[in-house]
């Protein structure tokens, strides 16, 4: 004999069964309550809850390349002349306040508490292969009042002031200046005429390019 | 039977056990998931013990070898050769057949004489050194900020290493493995794990040089160029990762050079107007006493450096490098 659908069972069989069906509402609000702690690395189900102390984040990324949506044009750096000492070793790089710790990484505090915004650098490689090369990096440090800080901040004691920009110095063929908004670095460890030549034609060619932009 | 006449009539006993064991199995489910989920709650979160661990690479030393040796001079290889022999000699680091890994700070794509990289004189030496000892392997690596190849390009690294018997390892993304750190803050992290599978030595090699963020670079925060991606979200807690890293790795020796200093704008640099020469060179194996006296050829109080009372804390060294009674030699 099988039991009818529509039996409700006798009250010893019901009284179970509803204290069953109590249960599982406070079964769900202890599973809400303790969803809120929920640590997704104890699942290992998303990389981006994981906390700073246990990452898997595999090498360094790649330089940013240049997106529409850069401030600093790559027009500030000048055409090169065809019988230039260096040659660019590839295209200018961007670096926006997320990414500059790929290029300078410890330094990158330095400047972003002092309202860096973006980043461009370029490098030049040597002609003669037993020269080390040549580095231009244009901060935008957003303010003029910041560019000057950071350069204030950045001298080097002992070297020699130069006209350019607001206020520049240069120590061998390496050049640091500030103007506008830029906080310039041509940095240039090699020695000799050619390299100093040429640092100076690129400080100078910023230069003139920053200040033929139209105020910001 | 019809519906109605049903209604009054008790349940067989049949039917009444199949309710009664059916009632008793959900509730048994419902008991044991709450058991289980009480006994879960508030458990700690394991690591996992199938993560790597760093092996110790010390060796062990007489009681009579000086921990830390300094030589000064103007010629690297001398000044090397002069330190080593006061802590025992290279033979006592390494022997025949051995596979050292030698981690210079080859940081950013930067000439030598703006003070951000090692020498590659120094590095040159070492390798040769190695060489001299029976090394079978001499593997010479970093994890650059910058481009890998144009860091070892740039700084001359590479020339160095290979002129003198070396290889040089460029990092790959397939030679990062996350590891257990152990650390206090560091944990578990992505580490260039590669040249450890084969090292039976591992040599610290790092420059002399001022930080922005940990006041100097020296031969704890080496070792942050075998972290992978990502490790510039460490600028807020640098002195404690430094520490942690003194913790992981147990070299077998360390050499600062100190034969350029980068005395400001660091770790970067960018111009020679800041960098001075030291010509020293300080070797040893405790890295806490080489830091500090790092900071003094710095001109830096090493009291102002958390991350080397962290150090100290944890037993890793001392913080009174002249405890040690450091030989230093004058090579010339």
């Amino acid at each position: 004999m099988t039991r009818s659908k529509n039996n409700p069972g006798s009250l010893s069989s019901r009284i179970p069964g509803a204290v069953l069906l109590m249960l599982l509402p406070v079964i769900a609000v202890w599973v809400a309550l303790e969803g809120r702690n929920f640590d997704a690395e104890v699942y290992g189900l998303d990389e981006r809850d994981r906390s700073v102390t246990s990452g898997t984040r595999g090498p360094k990324q790649a330089p940013t390349p240049q997106a529409p949506g850069n401030l600093i044009p790559d027009s500030l750096l000048p055409p090169l002349p065809s019988n230039a000492a260096y040659r660019p070793s590839g295209p200018a790089e961007h670096y926006d306040t997320e990414t500059v710790y790929e290029k300078i990484n410890g330094a990158a505090p330095e400047y972003l508490q002092l309202g860096f915004r973006e980043l461009l650098a370029r490098t030049y490689d040597p002609v003669d292969p037993d020269l080390f090369g040549c580095e231009v990096f244009i901060y935008d440090m957003t303010t003029s009042e910041n560019a000057r800080k950071i350069f204030a901040q950045q001298r080097s004691k002992g070297v020699k002031a130069v006209n350019i920009g607001v206020a520049g110095y240069r120590f061998g063929a390496t050049w640091f200046f500030h103007q506008a908004s830029f906080y310039v670095n041509v940095l240039n460890a090699d020695e000799g005429k050619e390299a100093e030549r040429f640092s100076e034609m690129l400080a100078r060619g910023v230069a003139q390019r920053i200040h033929a932009l139209p105020a910001r | 039977m019809s519906m109605t006449s049903k209604k009054n009539t008790p349940p067989p006993a049949e039917d009444r056990r199949d309710f009664l064991k059916r009632i008793a199995a959900a509730g048994a489910i419902v008991a044991g998931s709450g058991a289980a989920a009480l006994w879960l709650n508030g458990r700690e979160v394991k690591e996992d013990p199938g993560l790597p661990k760093l092996k110790k690479y010390a060796v062990e030393l007489p009681e009579s070898t000086p921990r830390m040796a300094i030589s000064r001079g103007s010629d690297a290889r001398t000044m090397l050769t002069a330190a080593i022999d006061r802590v025992g000699g290279i033979h006592r680091y390494v022997q025949k057949g051995d596979v050292v890994l030698l981690k210079p700070n080859v940081a950013f794509d930067r000439p030598p004489t703006l003070g951000a990289t090692t020498s590659p004189e120094v590095v040159g030496c070492m390798v040769a050194l190695c060489r001299q000892a029976g090394a079978d392997r001499i593997i010479v690596t970093d994890n650059p900020i910058n481009n890998p190849e144009g860091s070892f390009l740039k700084s001359r690294i590479r020339r160095a290493t290979e002129e003198n018997g070396g290889e040089v390892l460029l990092p790959l993304a397939r030679h990062f493995q996350e590891i257990e750190v152990g650390g206090n803050i560091l944990k578990t992290w992505e580490f260039f794990l590669e040249p450890f599978l084969h090292a039976t030595k591992v040599i610290g090699l790092p420059t002399a040089k001022d930080h922005n963020l940990s006041h100097a670079s020296l031969t704890m925060k080496n070792w942050y160029g075998f972290l992978g991606g990502g490790r510039n979200r460490f600028h807020q807690s640098i002195d404690a990762v430094i520490a942690d890293l003194g913790g992981l790795i147990t070299p077998t020796l360390v050499v600062l050079d100190a034969t350029r200093l980068l005395m400001r704008n660091g770790p970067t640099g960018g111009s020679p107007a800041d960098v001075k020469p030291g010509n020293t060179i300080a070797v040893g194996i405790d890295q806490v006493a080489m830091d500090a006296f790092g900071f003094h050829l710095l001109g830096k109080d090493p009291e102002k450096a958390p991350y080397l009372k962290l150090a100290e804390a944890r037993g890793l060294g001392v913080r009174d490098w002249r405890s040690l009674s450091p030989p230093d030699i004058q090579t010339g």
